[in-house]
Formats: structure tokens, sequence, C-alpha cells
């Protein structure tokens, strides 16, 4: 791998190539190809990044103490998909990006998408799952200082997370099904998804509302108590 | 021989790649009908997990997808009926489901996946990627029945405290809170402690390495060298046409070409593996015994 000295440029590096360039890659991608291969390169694109990101984390020291809050983070995340109707996943990964940085954001997003859907159900999604998952959080983290400041900017945020994700996440149902993009079926998944979207939204403000304060003190605890 | 499950979890990972993916990008109707026959026969056969409401879920889904086609999609020509004015096709019926039939399969490959893919096997899977992501990976599948078990244990010491022991909605969320809260503080003091005991054992000097039980033998080699050769006959029978079918604006019954033909054979056999290769070692264990 090719070594860049500067930390600047190497962390544009590192975070460019996955987030920015296979995206704009995916994109030309559609608008070249036929539709029958949307699918294939946006499910290749989606796990090169993720590939290309797990290959970079290895790169970097990052503290055994922050290894293992996120391992915390992430079966906390991970346990608390199991209340019903409610999914916490969106606001564990916005508490930890915003508290521990972007990349410990992206993990707990993507991991706990990854190990919860064990129990919940693999599939072909599961990629578009983590890296949802994973960009909320690390936005989250890119955010962080406004976040932090403003509660009705936080709410905001995890209205728009949980929109966003639902209208994501059914971009990809109707690929799936249709092979190609349409409109009225993306409608037709919009409206069926319609209870997922607000259960999605009520359960990122309602764990943002509830959790964030006390995790925040509780992080930021940690944080001073042991100096991470 | 081993059996598929008892091979190398990179030869395991490759098998529902190659299998899953095919299905998905060659909406051939052999080929679908073949990824769900064998789908459903490996899953059948893969012992664990309640295989009843699973099977009730994925088929009430299948149903759901197969109608959804036709009303939403008019194209086609031969018109079966008329509902609000608009046309209800046979070919849209039939495209609806092969798509449907094609996700149905997936679900079963994926739920076999989610069956044989033990912890063990995905931190080995990961720590070839990525030495720090396999241990978070294990600390955190470690992590998730001590939590659950502490939740529970925390509970009860609220509830013999006699808090919000009622059961009223609000205190019963605020009780959840409440417990919630402790198990968090408990969780992240408990994580840096064992953080601190990592280091004392000298967990950040030098080089990270990882154990791994698998190695890579001449079975997982020989298995991934016929499962590519069989996606690579299948990946070129989808480039020269064989297995290119369109359901509009007629669907017929076209001939299968040699090209096709190989591909549909290439496909099944893959996707027919693990079952052979648990017919085989079944066989072999029946001889055994009855030399006994």
């Amino acid at each position: 791998m090719l070594m860049i000295k500067n930390e600047r440029a190497a962390f544009a590096v590192r975070y460019a190539v996955p987030f920015v360039l296979v995206p704009a890659a995916a994109v030309a991608g559609t608008l070249l190809l036929d539709e029958d291969k949307h699918l294939l390169v946006s499910l290749f694109a989606a796990a090169l990044s993720l590939l290309l990101f797990a290959a970079g984390f290895d790169k970097r020291r990052i503290g055994t103490r922050r290894m293992v809050i996120c391992a915390v983070m992430t079966a906390l995340a991970f346990a608390g998909r199991f209340i019903p109707f409610l999914n916490p996943i969106t606001a564990m990964a916005i508490i930890t990006g915003i508290y521990m940085g972007c990349e410990a954001g992206f993990m707990v997003g993507a991991l706990s998408a990854l190990l919860s859907n064990f129990y919940f159900g693999q599939g072909p999604w599961t990629v578009f799952q983590m890296l949802a998952w994973g960009l909320i959080g690390f936005i989250a983290g890119l955010l962080s200082a406004p976040l932090k400041k403003s509660r009705i900017a936080l709410l905001t945020y995890g209205v728009l997370c949980g929109a966003l994700y639902s209208f994501i996440m059914d971009i990809w149902t109707v690929l799936w099904y249709n092979r190609g993009f349409s409109l009225s079926l993306y409608g037709a998944a919009i409206a069926s998804a319609i209870p997922y979207t607000a259960s999605y939204i009520v359960s990122n403000v309602l764990f943002l509302l509830l959790l964030f304060k006390p995790f925040g003190v509780k992080l930021e605890r940690v944080k001073t108590k042991y100096g991470i | 021989m081993k059996t598929l499950e008892g091979a190398n979890p990179v030869a395991l990972l490759l098998f529902f790649v190659y299998v899953t993916g095919l299905a998905m990008f060659i909406p051939f109707p052999f080929l679908i009908a073949a990824s769900l026959i064998c789908g459903m026969g490996y899953y059948y056969l893969t012992p664990g997990d309640k295989k009843g409401s699973f099977t009730a879920f994925a088929w009430l889904l299948f149903l759901a997808l197969t109608i959804a086609n036709p009303i939403i999609s008019h194209k086609g020509e031969t018109v079966l009926l008329f509902i609000n004015g608009r046309p209800i096709t046979l070919e849209s019926f039939y495209f609806g489901l092969n798509s449907s039939a094609m996700i149905l399969s997936a679900l079963y490959w994926f739920k076999t996946l989610t069956l044989v893919m033990s912890s063990d096997k995905l931190i080995y899977l990961t720590s070839l990627l990525s030495k720090n992501l396999s241990l978070i990976i294990s600390m955190t599948v470690r992590f998730v029945p001590l939590f659950s078990r502490q939740r529970r244990s925390i509970k009860q010491t609220q509830l013999a405290m006699g808090r919000y022991n009622d059961d009223s909605l609000t205190a019963d969320i605020r009780s959840n809170i409440r417990v919630f809260s402790i198990l968090i503080t408990w969780a992240l003091e408990g994580g840096i402690t064992s953080a601190d005991s990592m280091e004392a054992r000298g967990f950040s000097l030098g080089r990270r390495s990882c154990f791994r039980r698998e190695k890579m033998g001449l079975f997982d080699i020989s298995l991934v060298m016929i499962m590519s050769t069989l996606f690579g006959v299948c990946v070129y029978s989808r480039l020269s046409g064989g297995l290119s079918y369109s359901f509009y604006p007629r669907a017929g019954i076209a001939p299968l070409g040699i090209s096709g033909a190989a591909g549909v054979v290439a496909y099944t056999l893959l996707a027919a593996l693990p079952m052979i290769l648990k017919a085989e070692v079944s066989l072999k264990w029946r001889l055994l015994r009855s030399g006994i």
C-alpha cells in the first residue's frame, strides 16, 4: 500500500476513496451502462467502499480503549434492536459518531447492521444497510460540533436520517425486484414502507431525546476520567 | 471429503457469493428454478432454526410480490382481464413470478448462510481483512449475551428495590430507560477495565497476529477451483447470450442453445454442491458403519 506522509492528505485519501470516488464511479456506471446493470453496479460499489474502509481501518493505530468502547456501543445497539417496533441503531451510530469521532460512528453503524442481521435476516440488503448506517454515524462525526450545541439540529438530523435511510433502502428494493429503476414501483415501495419510515423517524427522535444526554454525560465522563 | 460447512470459511463465503450473485443477476427462468430448488434443499437439510415460521413468511412474501407486479406493470401482449380500465397481462404476471421466485430463492440462501456462518467463521473472514475489525467483532459477539444477562439482573435488582413496579406504560418505559442507563455505565466501565488489562498484557506492543484454526487445505483449494470454474461457465454463458430471456412483449418458450444449456447445468451443479458433498459424507459414514 502507498505510504502518504502528510497526515491530512492521508486522511483525505482514506475517506475520499471509499466515500467519494466509489459512489462517483457507481453513478457514472449507472449512467453509462444499461438498466439491468444498475443492481450489479450499486451492489459492487457499496461492497467495495466497505472493503476499502475495513482495509484502511487496520493501517491506523486506534487506542485499545477506543476499540473496546466501539465494541460496547455496537453490542448495545445490537441488543437494542430486539426492542419491538423501534430501532435504536441509527441513534447509537449518531451518538457514537458525535462523541467518539467519525470512524467510530461508522464502525458502530456498519457492524451493528452486519451482526444484528444474523438474527433479523441477512441478505443482499445488508451491504446497503451497513453503508447507510455507517455513513449516518460518519456524517454525525463530521457535524459533531453543531449537533452537540443545538438540540433542534440534532433532532432534525435524526428525522432526516430516518427518512433518507428508508428512501435509500427503497431504491434498493426496487432495483432488486425490477432490475431497473422504475418510478411507479419506487412510489409503491415508499408508500408500502410508510409504517417503517414512520417507525424509523419516531425511534430516531425518541432514542436521541432519551439517550443523547445520558450517553453524552457517560461518554464524556469516561473520556475525561481515562483520557481516551 | 468434507461438507461445505466443514470447509474453509473462504470457500463457504465464495459459494454463497457465487450462487446468490448468479441468481440475482441472471433472471433466466430455468436458472431461478434451479436456485430455488437447491436453496430450499440446502436450507431444509441444514440443522438448527425453527423452519416453519420462516417458510410461512417467505412464501407469503412470495405470493404478495407475485401479485404486485401485474397490478403495477401493464406491459405485455396477452391481456387476461381489466381492473379499473387497466390491463392485467400474462407476461407481467410471469415476470413477477420470476422476480419473486428469485427473491424467494435468495431468502432461502441467505437464511442458510446465517445458519452455517457461525461467529468463528465470520471472525476468521474479517481477520483476513483487518485484525482490529475481527477483534471488535469478537468482542461484540461476546458482549451481547453478557449485556442481556446483566440487563436482566439489573432489572431484577430494581424491581426488588420497589422502583416502578406497576403496570402503566409510562412507568414501564421509565423503568426500562433506567435499567438501560445503568447497563451503559456498567458496560463502559467494564470495557475500559478490559482494555486496560489487555494493554497490561502487552496488547498494543508489536505486530498483531491472529489465531486461525482453519487452514487452506487441498480440499478447500480444489473446492474453490471447481466452484470458480462453474461460475465462469455461467458468466460466459450469460455474456455470450445463452442465458438471456425476455418476458416482454410476449413470453414464449425459446429453445435452449448449447451455451444456455451449459450455463444452466453448471449453475445447477454449483447450487447442488453442498447437497452432493453432504450426500457423499453421509454415504461414507454408512459404509464405514456397515463395515463394523
